[in-house]
């Protein structure tokens, strides 16, 4: 069942005070945190976040397109290095729309 | 064992990855492949050469091309058939293998695109001159490719994002990166 609109998104209230007092210094700095289930808000878009994955923290650049999202959903538990096939990859590629839950993927 | 197709022995063979064989389709020898490139329509068009072999690289008695005689993608897999591979014992023998094809037969990357087999070994330097250490892999994750940098007691995970990556430089086998501050702490 979805969560109750009335309520709002969670965020852990430690993580939003530290990002919106960054934003009033207008300061840049890695977030570390262990809240994969707080939700992206608007005000994070630009901040990285150091997200914990049970073993290490992984950077995540947040973006627009990710806004709704739970931190989890971009620092998956299980790691699997690619094999190196011939995809060429862009920089400048942004996250997916929707970012896939689980498995993660393109 | 499938027999290979006619072909010139590849002496010193320069391969990238290309797929992954996953299982065996139907009698006549197909077998599904997952697609690691970015044009499997070419790679795998009929009448294309592709090579055996694992994860860690191509087998030297397999080192003769295989032809691709006939394919047919489903999403991002794709049913292939090979020359020499003829009935379905030798396809399932096949499966959880890896094909190749030769790194001068790809399409040279765009404008701003590197292959991601090319990361592997890239040195890693700050824009400030520091040196962070060697690329060791790379893993796809939701937003984007994170590179796997190996220094000497840890590794660093780096976005392979425009926010850090700043240059790359595949002559020089150079990444240059600007890091936000407390992204090493």
């Amino acid at each position: 069942m979805a969560r109750s609109v009335k309520k709002g998104p969670f965020v852990q209230e430690a993580l939003y005070k530290r990002v919106s007092g960054m934003n009033a210094r207008n300061e840049k700095r890695v977030v570390k945190t262990w809240s994969r289930a707080s939700t992206i808000l608007p005000d994070f878009v630009g901040h990285t976040f150091a997200v914990h994955n049970g073993n290490k923290f992984i950077p995540v650049y947040v973006t627009e397109n990710m806004v709704g999202h739970k931190l989890g959903e971009f620092a998956p538990t299980r790691l699997f290095r690619g094999h190196t096939g011939n995809k060429a990859v862009d920089k400048k590629a942004a996250a997916p729309a929707a970012a896939p839950a689980a498995r993660g993927g393109k | 064992m499938p027999h290979a197709s006619q072909g010139p022995a590849v002496a010193l063979p320069d391969l990238a990855i290309v797929g992954h064989i996953r299982k065996a389709h139907g009698v006549r020898g197909d077998f599904w492949v997952e697609s690691h490139t970015d044009a499997p329509d070419v790679v795998f068009a009929p009448g294309a050469r592709v090579f055996l072999g694992d994860s860690q690289g191509p087998e030297p008695r397999t080192l003769r091309p295989f032809t691709v005689s006939q394919a047919a993608s489903r999403g991002r897999s794709i049913r292939v058939h090979l020359e020499g591979v003829a009935d379905r014992d030798s396809a399932v023998a096949l499966r959880g293998r890896m094909l190749f094809v030769l790194r001068s037969e790809l399409d040279a990357p765009r404008d701003g695109e590197v292959f991601r087999h090319e990361l592997i070994g890239m040195q890693v330097a700050t824009t400030s001159g520091a040196d962070l250490g060697l690329v060791e892999g790379w893993y796809e994750l939701p937003q984007g490719v994170m590179l796997e940098v190996r220094q000497e007691r840890k590794e660093i995970l780096i976005p392979f994002h425009d926010v850090f990556v700043r240059e790359v430089d595949p002559r020089e086998r150079r990444i240059t990166v600007e890091l936000p501050e407390g992204f090493l702490d």
